[in-house]
């Protein structure tokens, strides 16, 4: 992939004042400058789409997939299954299949954002390997977690302001969350070849991985 | 004179009768013969167009030059390359659609494609690719698949006939800004 200095569409200088409330998210800085570097990617958005993130990806030149994650495990699995939080692995797969279904190290980064919390462990470590195999190397992957993972909470809509900021609200029911304390979050990455963090001033753990 | 001033008043006398005795008479203009201006207004569309029906079923190729409206279920690819589909709230596209200009409320599993601009509105599921010059998604809509916009080169405009290039920014204003947060990213243009 071509390199260019210079990304079309990209907010060039002083960026325009981030909407009231936007996080700072130096993950997401991160994810920019490497859309900036590269030319014609294909990106993973599994937060389901919206045209914040849309134009963002697309303004700098490269394609979007978009799954709404979390909306297509509330159908694909039973509620017994859900509630349970017990799937075997052949279901697991069967998800992957049809959701990440993308030829070895053919997308060249993906934005999660805190999808992999409200997953069963099985399946966010199913889905993180995943990942591995279908991003090419030094890809990034975005995804940040609630530190306080005692009570459900809501899922997040992540919309891009900007090149450095995130609006982020609430959408859907609460949902019970996996505890991903550092560690935890440095195995479940395990295969990549660096992970980042940064926490916010919300008080959430933002994570850049690269494969 | 009179002889055609009577002549005139003949004339005009038996039409108004004539209006008056057959009251009963539905006028023509107020019937409406189609219910799509109602719908079609309610997606936004200016103009006619067909209307495929709520229970209406195609199994196959659309293909035409109008603006269509899809409220039934078309089972085929659609293809209105200088027109408008709206596919409404109860409609179903299992298939392609090439237009110029897409518009979703319901259901459609197949690529979009359009020269302009697809919009898919709150409540829509999309399952498919698309590729448009303007992509447009409400929030509540569901779409799975790949976007990408067409870039149209357009050729850009000379620059305005302005003192030599804008001096860069002082220390001082890149300091205040630093301190502001605000800091530039040093990817400006470079100067010839």
């Amino acid at each position: 992939m071509a390199s260019s200095p210079l990304a079309r569409g990209a907010p060039q200088g002083r960026e325009a004042e981030p909407p009231p409330g936007a996080w700072r998210s130096y993950a997401l800085e991160g994810v920019t400058q490497h859309l900036r570097e590269c030319e014609g990617l294909q990106i993973l958005d599994f937060g389901g789409l919206n045209q914040a993130n849309l134009d963002y990806v697309t303004g700098l030149g490269h394609r979007l997939y978009a799954e709404d994650l979390l909306r297509t495990y509330d159908t694909f699995f039973s509620p017994q299954e859900i509630s349970s939080r017990q799937l075997t692995a052949e279901r697991i797969e069967s998800f992957l299949d049809q959701t990440m279904a993308f030829p070895d190290q053919g997308c060249d980064g993906a934005m999660v954002w805190d999808t992999l919390q409200f997953l069963p462990l099985k399946m966010a470590e199913a889905l993180v390997e995943r990942l591995h195999r279908i991003l090419s190397p030094n890809a990034p992957v975005l995804a940040f977690f609630h530190r306080d993972a005692t009570a459900p909470v809501c899922a997040s809509i992540c919309r891009v302001a900007g090149s450095r900021h995130l609006t982020v609200e609430p959408r859907g029911g609460k949902r019970p969350l996996e505890s991903f304390p550092p560690r935890a979050i440095e195995r479940l990455f395990g295969r990549f070849r660096a992970v980042k963090f940064y926490l916010t001033r919300e008080n959430h753990q933002e994570v850049i991985a690269r494969r | 004179m009179s002889m055609w001033n009577r002549s005139k008043k003949e004339e005009d006398q038996p039409q108004r009768p004539s209006i008056a005795s057959t009251p009963a008479e539905p006028v023509r203009e107020a019937i409406p013969m189609t219910t799509y201006p109602t719908r079609a207004a309610e997606y936004g569309s200016t103009r006619g167009g067909a209307v495929l029906g709520r229970s209406i079923l195609i199994n196959g190729r659309v293909t035409g030059k109008e603006d269509l409206l899809v409220d039934g279920r078309v089972e085929g690819d659609i293809d209105l390359p200088e027109n408008r589909l709206t596919v409404g709230a109860s409609g179903h596209v299992q298939g392609g659609i090439r237009a110029r200009e897409i518009v979703v409320h319901g259901t459609v599993h197949g690529n979009l494609e359009a020269s302009e601009r697809v919009e898919i509105k709150k409540n829509a599921r999309v399952m498919g690719d698309l590729k448009a010059q303007r992509p447009v998604i409400e929030d509540e809509a569901y779409f799975k698949g790949n976007v990408e916009t067409i870039r149209v080169d357009k050729p850009k405009p000379a620059p305005p006939p302005t003192p030599e290039n804008a001096p860069a920014a002082s220390p001082a204003a890149r300091q205040a800004a630093a301190a502001a947060g605000a800091q530039t990213e040093s990817r400006q243009e470079p100067r010839s």
